[in-house]
């Protein structure tokens, strides 16, 4: 009973923290809503008050953004978090950060009752409260987190679903389909997974037969929505977008042209496992993985430094050591990966949250292992210097991710976060009935204006445009690939101040490449808005 | 049957660096002098056919290695692997130095196998190879003598067998160590050169940016602890260390050949037997300790300047081929004994892999290699320096 008390309280503690980590100045780092969280968010908040997206469709299965399609499940249930607390920044962020605490002690439950291990599954617990990897995406409003915790909860089922009752056939199939409404990489991993998982169980399935048939019927029941908004609704958009033959150093470098030829398709295959295999490169577990510093300098990867060699006595240990399941556990981890790899970019640690619970289970393995081998040091100066020397690793290290994290980041950052435009929208929402017409630039960037944000966003979103009359108002767009739309008083498209500077009455705002460097009239400048590292980010003016 | 088989691979072997060199050519690294003729002042070149003739004796001394590890039946294997990988074959057509720095260690190790079985051999063949090393590479001269202590230290070989080469090998090296400190500041310019880990800035201004950021926002004692230039030097380190021996270094075009190349180092069909072999060295306390010792070998490539360095990774080549060779025995032996299908199952995927990876590459060399060497070095047909 006592170690029960033990257990639940320690559990609490690491809950708490983990929790602490996630929330604590959650509006503020990252530095800003992103393009696809402001989407997202004015969708749901649309949903909320009209039951219709931004588009006006009436409860749609796929949400269509810029130049993609946002998947349902995190909209529909940002839209609780929105009647609670209203749309603001937080409203958008606290789904991810509350689900990424909720999956801590989820976690510890799913070791207890597949490993039957307390220390597996409290190190287990403790690992992922404080994994840089999980807090990163729990921070952020990010697809993948929300699925890798049905992903959890679907194999979780999937391995009771042989043993106990057909609820947990029926749970099994829901969440991982679920997983598939909820971010795209699922909609890859989770049929493979189910393939691959029933082959190599097939054994257990022949005297569970009924087990097996409700677990396809349910499954393909629920997968029909999404099938038919994939052939006909646009969702699989982004799998053509981003398909590895797309890939720019494959076209451009291996193939020195377009593929278009399945001659080259051997070409293409082992440049795709060249990609599997990547991910097990040093620089994505240990030193850069999750992309949060300037290029070239050492960040934060998927894993702490410390926990390399547990990484590597885990995987012996897991090999070694009679596992339930394990042959489960590898399906989930190997498959896990397949998403990412079809896809046209490098690695990218957001696309694999789903395998994260395996990773930070054979870490603990291999955590065990390695105290157990400091433990059996026999003379206890030397187990003191090498459990001293270790501690005192972990702790710079931690102390690197915490400066990564709260200083680094955001400067590095902030520039891909769209900082700026939020100040720049509230700034539209307090001075707008002064002007006439609000003209935006969407273009930025540091170095240049390389880049595109979508600022119209923004301002519906920060000046809580109401969706009905977004919906049905008038909208003018260009017929090319120009970017333009207008619609109410505000116009997003270039800034050619040759022209646009002798207007009155009108609100320009644009990054500083959009006016000339000497060429502002005294006064014209009304606001310099600046991002975490410094740079100017929007000026916002207005001609005299 | 043997010598014959051996023949053979060896004949393949050339037709691969003639195929190779007659695509690439002229492609070429610029040429590297020996460590004591560029402390004496003086140059000698290796030409094309001395390497082609020395990449043939690699093979050989690997076949003779392997007889002294595994058994007769196997002692093929590694030659043969060596033989049909792109690694040594485009270092061969570029004529890279470190082809010959193989030789000399393939040598040094073949003595040190000798030592025990036939101690006169073994210990001219020792004291030849650690000469010809030491003088004709500074890198040799810092790694060789540790991995020679080491050896010792960890009971590989007993020292009773090398009392008389080590007070010969002191001997030898006396004209190379006075030339050493005869000329310090030739010494420290080569080394300079050999030694280019750090000679990228980017580190040291991400340490001074890193600290200047963090003090701003008044975690400045905290950078100084923990982001500071000998962490993240280490961590650098760390970093090329881990990555020197990660498989896709290996089996893979992420680091490419001669800086340019889609062909990878090995074939990445013999991935799974090297991660069986691996698992199985590593449960060997011998050969853990042997592997363990090998890994020095990647420092050469840790203390250049690109993340890995290929053409320097060719002395570690020989490492990954005797694992690959182990894991291949392994499921050999498995599929033989305990009619094992999974055996069996790996055992012919590696070889459809391996066999369908040739000609994919073969097929890529001969149409597209020369045209990615145009479209990133253009017409500067001499590559970095070695």
């Amino acid at each position: 009973m006592n170690s029960k008390i033990l257990i639940i309280t320690t559990l609490i503690l690491i809950t708490l923290a983990g929790g602490f980590l996630r929330f604590y100045k959650i509006t503020e780092n990252p530095p800003s809503l992103n393009g696809d969280e402001i989407s997202m968010g004015y969708d749901a908040y649309s949903i909320l008050q009209t039951g219709r997206d931004q588009f006006g469709k009436f409860m749609p299965l796929t949400f269509r953004s810029v130049g993609d399609y946002k998947n349902p499940i995190p909209i529909y249930l940002m839209t609780v978090s929105i009647k609670l607390f209203g749309l603001n920044d937080f409203s958008i962020r606290l789904q991810n950060a509350f689900i990424g605490t909720l999956m801590i002690p989820f976690f510890f439950l799913f070791l207890i009752k597949v490993i039957r291990d307390k220390l597996i599954a409290l190190l287990g617990a403790s690992f992922l409260s404080i994994s840089s990897w999980h807090i990163y995406y729990s921070r952020v409003e990010y697809e993948t987190l929300i699925a890798s915790l049905f992903v959890l909860l679907g194999v979780w089922f999937f391995m009771k679903m042989f043993d106990g009752s057909r609820v947990w056939t029926l749970l099994s199939a829901f969440f991982l389909i679920l997983t598939m409404y909820t971010a795209p990489a699922p909609r890859l991993f989770v049929p493979i997974f189910i393939l691959i998982a029933l082959i190599f169980n097939f054994r257990k399935f022949k005297t569970n037969l009924d087990k097996l048939i409700t677990f396809i019927l349910t499954c393909t029941i629920l997968v029909l929505p999404l099938i038919y908004a994939t052939l006909f609704l646009g969702a699989g958009t982004r799998l053509t977008m981003v398909l590895i033959s797309n890939d720019i150093e494959f076209q451009r470098y291996v193939l020195l042209k377009y593929f278009d030829s399945l001659n080259e398709a051997p070409l293409l295959l082992f440049f795709w496992l060249k990609r599997y295999i990547g991910y097990i490169q040093p620089e994505v577990l240990f030193f850069n993985g999750l992309n949060m510093t300037i290029p070239g300098s050492l960040g934060l990867g998927i894993l702490y430094l410390f926990e390399l060699p547990w990484l590597v006595l885990g995987i012996a240990e897991f090999i070694k050591r009679k596992i339930p399941y394990k042959a489960i556990f590898v399906i989930w981890l190997l498959t896990g990966i397949v998403p990412d790899s079809i896809t046209n970019n490098q690695q990218h640690a957001g696309r694999l949250l789903h395998i994260l619970p395996v990773v930070i289970f054979i870490i603990s393995l291999g955590a065990i292992q390695f105290f157990k081998w400091i433990h059996n040091i026999s003379k206890i100066y030397v187990r003191l210097a090498v459990l001293g020397s270790y501690a005192i690793f972990i702790m710079v290290i931690l102390t690197h991710a915490f400066l990564t994290f709260a200083v680094h980041f955001p400067r590095a950052k902030g520039e891909s976060y769209d900082e700026g435009l939020k100040e720049a929208a509230l700034y539209v929402r307090d001075h707008q009935d002064e002007y006439k017409e609000i003209i935006f630039d969407p273009r930025r960037g540091i170095e240049g204006p390389y880049l595109v944000s979508n600022p119209y966003l923004y301002v519906l979103f920060y000046t809580k445009y109401d969706p009905h009359t977004y919906q049905t108002e008038p909208k003018v767009t260009s017929g090319d690939k120009t970017y333009f739309l207008k619609f109410n008083k505000y116009t997003f498209r270039n800034i050619d101040w040759l022209k646009d500077g002798n207007r009155k009455d009108v609100l320009f705002i644009g990054s500083p490449w959009s006016f000339p460097e000497n060429g502002l009239k005294e006064g014209e400048l009304l606001k310099k808005i600046y991002m975490t590292n410094g740079h100017p980010a929007y000026y916002i003016v207005s001609p005299r | 049957m043997f010598r014959f088989f051996i023949f053979i691979i060896i004949l393949i072997h050339q037709l691969l660096i003639v195929f190779i060199h007659n695509v690439l050519y002229p492609i070429h690294y610029a040429s590297k002098n020996f460590f004591f003729l560029e402390l004496i002042g003086s140059e000698l070149d290796i030409t094309y056919e001395t390497l082609f003739i020395l990449d043939a004796v690699n093979l050989i001394l690997l076949w003779l290695i392997s007889k002294l590890i595994f058994k007769n039946n196997f002692s093929t294997i590694p030659p043969l692997i060596y033989a049909i990988i792109p690694w040594s074959s485009y270092l061969v057509a570029a004529g890279s130095f470190y082809i010959y720095l193989l030789f000399i260690l393939l040598i040094t190790v073949y003595g040190l196998l000798n030592i025990e079985l036939n101690n006169k051999l073994g210990s001219i063949l020792l004291i030849g190879g650690i000469i010809g090393g030491i003088y004709s590479s500074s890198l040799l001269l810092l790694i060789l003598p540790v991995i020679l202590c080491l050896l010792i230290i960890f009971k590989l070989i007993s020292i009773k067998y090398l009392k008389s080469s080590l007070a010969i090998l002191c001997l030898l090296l006396s004209p190379l160590l006075f030339s050493v400190y005869t000329n310090q500041a030739g010494f420290k310019n080569i080394l300079r050169n050999e030694i280019k880990i750090f000679s990228d800035p980017g580190l040291i201004n991400t340490v001074n940016s890193y600290q200047g950021a963090a003090k701003e926002e008044g975690f400045g004692i905290l950078a100084r602890i923990s982001e500071n230039r000998y962490i993240f030097s280490s961590e650098y380190i760390l970093l090329k260390y881990i990555r020197s021996l990660t498989p896709t270094t290996f089996f893979t075009s992420w680091e490419k050949l001669l800086g340019f190349s889609y062909s990878p180092p090995i074939y990445l069909g013999f991935l799974t037997p090297f991660l069986i072999g691996l698992y199985q060295t590593i449960k060997s306390p011998i050969f853990r300790k042997a592997f363990l010792l090998a890994t020095l070998l990647v420092i050469p490539s840790i203390l250049s300047k690109p993340v890995v360095d290929l053409n320097r990774m060719i002395l570690f080549a020989p490492v990954v081929i005797f694992v690959i060779t182990y894991g291949i025995i392994t499921l050999y032996e498995n599929q033989k004994n305990k009619s094992n299908i999974i055996a069996s199952f790996f055992l012919m995927l590696t070889l459809f892999l391996v066999t369908f990876q040739i000609l994919v590459t073969f097929s890529d060399i001969r149409i597209r290699e020369k045209e990615r060497y145009y479209r990133y070095y253009k017409q500067n047909y001499e590559l970095e320096k070695q």
